[in-house]
């Protein structure tokens, strides 16, 4: 019963400390485990696999650091996909503190495909304006300067992409709502076709959009990362946080089993275990 | 006049501008719209930093100045804006610049350590939380641990694939129906509101406790 009693009341710092040791063993074993693909992130796939070369793709950095490990890999494994299939990339960031988390995906993927500034991609960073609005009437007046304080007016990239009107798809990559601010005015207002990357816990809110059409694809949290990564054929990051991510939401389960075992065996009491719950 | 009176009248003028705007598909409709959201906004947006700036730096100041509970946390926020503020306009913000190594090598792991503790918190709290109490909280329980499963590849595995396959339909079917139900109520709300901002029935953007 000592057992049983302990089960109902688990000190906090125990599930911290097993969770924390979990994760560090996650890190350290390479499981390779088969995934399976989500229709959102397949349908997403698809559409920017069905892109003609030369087409036109926003990108845009809606998260900042906090957010980075769910979303920095889902940027990259888009990114991928569109510099393999030489699809012009035009990178935008609506949050400051994520401007420079944009730049470095940019230059990495860059470097790893040969694509030339300027003319294959460009990232243009953060500006103070409405920039989606700013990107549906013309990006050349809404970012002047690129992210590296070039001129934009003589991009070869601006040659045939005046505004939204002339992107294929923009993808909002976001741990806040960004992705309806880009549903309402860049789908909405101009046509142009919208996809989203969110965190894991936000991606429920998106399902409505995806069934209307409004959102062409959604990638959902790191195992949507995982996902991309794996039809894209280049498993990274998104890939190696697979097995910690597993070892964790393994642990959370057997813990809440555990505990409604022991609920169950004290016969339903009332226990300390819901005066403990407002301290975790 | 100008507290009250000047921001209401602005308010219902432009409100009224841009929702003709949207509906007239001229170009001279459109190249105001242009206008507008390329050329005067970005201004407006710097006025913005200025008053965050200004207030940012009253409000930490007030708190030195009163040695208020916590006031030396105060100063290394002020400290801490205007030396990279300095850093950044004195040193450059292109990759590979001190504003960019500070950023990413202090900001960005203490952002990502902050978010990342929830993870232990949510852990503490879904084995307080999730107990099989009433009905309603059974439901709850069931679908946390399939989500839960579903979102990781070691769930299927352990599943045959089929923690995944539930994962999706909950997302898809119960979680949408509701999620449209709330939509809707929220969008008709929001037409609400912004009708009585238009129109100044709803005041407390201008502050005062109006």
């Amino acid at each position: 019963m000592g057992f049983i009693r302990w089960c109902l009341n688990v000190d906090r710092r125990v599930i911290y400390l097993l969770l924390a040791a979990t994760i560090g063993l996650g890190m350290c074993v390479d499981w390779k485990m088969t995934m399976s693909i989500s229709p959102p992130v397949r349908s997403l796939y698809d559409h920017i696999d069905k892109l003609k070369e030369g087409s036109t793709v926003v990108l845009s950095v809606d998260y900042d650091p906090g957010s980075e490990a769910e979303l920095q890999p889902m940027l990259m494994a888009v990114l991928r996909h569109c510099m393999k299939k030489k699809i012009k990339v035009i990178g935008v960031a609506n949050v400051m503190t994520g401007t420079s988390l944009g730049a470095d995906a940019f230059k990495a993927v860059a470097k790893e495909y040969n694509a030339k500034d300027e003319e294959d991609y460009v990232y243009l960073g953060f500006v103070y304006a409405p920039i989606i609005l700013g990107l549906g009437e013309d990006i050349v007046a809404t970012f002047p300067l690129d992210f590296a304080q070039k001129p934009t007016k003589d991009m070869p990239i601006f040659k045939k992409v005046k505004n939204l009107k002339d992107v294929s798809l923009a993808i909002s990559f976001a741990s806040n709502a960004m992705p309806d601010a880009w549903i309402m005015q860049a789908y909405t207002r101009y046509g142009c076709r919208v996809a989203a990357g969110v965190t894991a816990v936000q991606a429920a809110e998106y399902y409505p959009n995806l069934d209307t059409g409004q959102l062409v694809g959604l990638i959902n949290g790191l195992k949507g990362a995982a996902e991309y990564e794996t039809l894209v054929n280049k498993p990274e990051r998104a890939m190696r946080g697979m097995n910690p991510q597993s070892a964790a939401h393994v642990v959370i389960i057997a813990f809440i089993v555990l505990g409604n075992i022991a609920y169950f065996v004290t016969g339903r009491k009332k226990t300390g275990g819901a005066a403990q719950s407002a301290g975790h | 006049m100008f507290r009250r009176q000047l921001p209401l009248a602005l308010c219902f003028v432009f409100a009224v501008i841009f929702l003709v705007q949207s509906f007239v598909n001229k170009p001279w409709s459109t190249e105001f719209a242009s206008k507008m959201f390329t050329e005067i906004t970005p201004v407006m947006g710097t006025f913005a930093i200025a008053i965050g700036i200004s207030t940012f730096v009253n409000y930490h100041m007030a708190k030195m100045r009163r040695k208020v509970e916590g006031w030396r946390y105060s100063t290394v926020a002020l400290v801490a804006m205007f030396a990279m503020g300095a850093i950044g306009i004195f040193g450059g913000i292109d990759t590979g610049s001190l504003s960019e190594k500070l950023f990413l090598s202090v900001f960005s792991p203490m952002q990502g350590a902050m978010f990342s503790l929830l993870a232990f918190f949510m852990a503490s709290a879904a084995y307080r939380a999730f107990r099989a109490r009433t009905f309603e909280a059974t439901l709850l329980l069931l679908a946390g641990v399939i989500v839960m499963l579903g979102r990781v590849p070691i769930g299927d595995y352990l599943t045959g694939g089929s923690a995944s396959v539930v994962t999706e339909w909950l997302l898809k079917v119960p979680n949408m129906a509701s999620k449209r139900a709330i939509l809707l109520g929220v969008s008709l709300g929001m037409v609400a509101t912004s009708l009585k901002i238009m129109v100044g029935i709803e005041r407390s953007w201008l502050g005062g406790g109006d």
